[in-house]
């Protein structure tokens, strides 16, 4: 059994993790434009906050599967092939992005509108005020939505296991469920379930420490 | 040194146009406390945030030094905004941050070298007296020491001018009192002008050397501090004065320089028809000494205080307190 869990632990941390990482370098600079090109915002510009809020939620309304299957030449593009690990990260990184958008524009509305004026008063640079202010000030917030991502992803790269995608979600499918072994079937949701618990309350304990509100 | 014109500035609301400030024109001088006060929604606030244009003027023009405020394009207002303070209701400190942190930002954003850095916070902590706090967060301080962290860091660039957006407003009297005192103590070791916005009348009392009384987005008296007590102009302008009667017992009596015992009485109402101090002098052996007295209208009724010093025997004087308690009048020893 170990031989078996083992590398799909293994696939389902490395697809996790660079999905994590690819979504979150999509998906931030896009949350940071959502914010400050806002009416009244720091950098006011409205067409491009319609248009990038039309994308965003294009996207999100995407069902997984069909995105992933529509984003195929994409993967062929990028990684040579379209099944495999390692290819179900475009996808993965494609459809947690607008995601990620979403949550990192809800902690960086959280920071203070006072502390922003403030910067302002002081002759700070929009750049200024993005570094400096917004996401130190939100940094707490932001902690939590990322490992609101990571635990999304990880339940994304379950399912991406059913279009060989590998990992512990395709080793549930194909040897528990398909194949009857339903002890390994519950211990890879187990793991899984762990896996999820471990991260919410790392997470927590990150955002608590590092908060000095 | 700031010379407000004609200042005005409208809110659009889909088709209603409302105006906050409505031809505002004022002369603050060089090295003055000026304050403006009003009730809330007297457009005070736009107004103090149009000197630095965090809002932008509608019409008009406000000049400082020579130069228009409001014809500054984005580089230069940036520029500018760094010779103007300001100090806000709510700190607005970064919670993320440090005491020392706080301090060094606007530093920060000049890119100034760490070690000027350090030197230039170090010596502002000393000046607001926080040096101790250095390593704290702004959710460990008082109301009191936020608002010191704020003005540390609205004069960490040398500003020629404080503005200061109800600064006071969200402290207890005793702190706003320790408040006004640095922000007096600014003026007269920096020689920063401050206009201060405020709605209380006791911060204008204590610092202001001029004041603007503001109502519906207009000016509608402006004068020295000292006139205005003397002689107000405008039905507002003594409201405002007279919300202080209440509070000036408090800071001129202090029962440790009396020999008698201090009493306050207070009455309601038609109580107060009663001679009670005659009869306590012919009573009894004391003798009566008024300190103050002053009527407060509330809502449904009128409520009467008057201060006395009671002079002479312990046990006279116990026995007149006593009476006055009989009497119905509420009696409090100071």
């Amino acid at each position: 059994m170990a031989e078996l869990l083992v590398p799909s632990l293994l696939e389902t941390l490395y697809m996790v993790l660079l999905s994590t990482i690819f979504s979150i370098l999509i998906g931030f600079p896009l949350g940071i434009l959502l914010v400050i090109t806002e009416k009244d915002n720091i950098w006011e510009k409205p067409l491009l906050n319609k248009i990038l809020n039309g994308i965003i939620n294009v996207l999100r309304s995407f069902p997984f599967l069909i995105l992933m299957i529509l984003v195929f030449p994409l993967s062929k593009l990028l990684v040579g092939k379209t099944i495999g690990t390692t290819a179900t990260i475009v996808p993965l990184s494609i459809a947690a992005a607008p995601f990620v958008a979403r949550v990192m524009e809800s902690s960086l509305k959280e920071v203070d509108k006072g502390v922003v004026e403030l910067s302002l008063s002081m002759g700070a640079t929009v750049s200024q005020i993005i570094t400096k202010v917004l996401i130190p000030e939100a940094m707490p917030s932001l902690v939590l939505g990322i490992t609101l991502t990571i635990i999304n992803l990880i339940g994304y790269s379950a399912m991406a296991g059913a279009i060989g995608g590998g990992g512990l979600g395709d080793l549930a499918i194909r040897f528990g469920f398909y194949r009857f072994q339903t002890d390994l079937m519950i211990v890879s949701v187990l793991i899984i379930i762990l896996l999820v618990q471990g991260i919410q309350y790392l997470g927590d304990r990150i955002s608590i420490k590092i908060n000095k509100k | 040194m700031i010379k407000i014109e004609n200042l005005s500035k409208s809110f659009k609301d889909n088709k209603d146009e409302f105006w906050a400030v409505k031809n505002v024109s004022l002369d603050i001088n060089r090295g003055e406390i000026f304050g403006i006060i009003g009730l809330s929604g007297a457009g005070k606030s736009t107004l103090i945030r149009c000197l630095n244009r965090l809002e932008e003027p509608t019409e008009g023009s406000i000049i400082i030094d020579g130069v228009d405020i409001t014809n500054l394009s984005k580089g230069d207002l940036r520029k500018e905004r760094k010779e103007i303070g300001m100090i806000f209701q709510h700190f607005n400190l970064l919670s993320q941050k440090t005491v020392y942190e706080n301090i060094a930002f606007p530093l920060e954003l000049e890119k100034m070298d760490k070690s000027k850095i350090k030197e230039r916070v170090d010596k502002l902590l000393e000046y607001v007296e926080l040096t101790d706090k250095k390593n704290a967060y702004p959710s460990q301080l008082s109301g009191g020491q936020k608002q010191r962290v704020a003005i540390a860091r609205a004069l960490a660039n040398n500003p020629k001018i404080l503005l200061s957006d109800e600064g006071t407003s969200a402290l207890d009297p005793k702190t706003t009192k320790s408040i006004l005192a640095l922000l007096s103590k600014i003026r007269q070791e920096l020689g920063v002008t401050i206009v201060l916005i405020t709605h209380q009348m006791e911060v204008v009392k204590d610092i202001c050397d001029r004041v603007a009384i503001m109502e519906n987005g207009k000016v509608i008296e402006e004068n020295t501090v000292e006139n205005l007590f003397k002689q107000p102009k405008t039905k507002t302008a003594q409201a405002f004065i007279d919300t202080l009667s209440s509070n000036f017992e408090e800071e001129i009596i202090n029962p440790e320089d009396f020999k008698g015992k201090l009493i306050r009485l207070s009455f309601l109402g038609n109580n107060a028809k009663q001679p009670i101090v005659s009869k306590i002098i012919r009573n009894f052996n004391i003798d009566v000494n008024i300190l103050s007295g002053n009527i407060n209208k509330l809502q449904s009724n009128s409520v009467g205080h008057l201060i006395l010093e009671l002079l002479g025997d312990c046990e006279e004087v116990q026995k007149a307190i006593e009476f006055l308690n009989n009497e119905n009048v509420h009696v409090e020893v100071i």
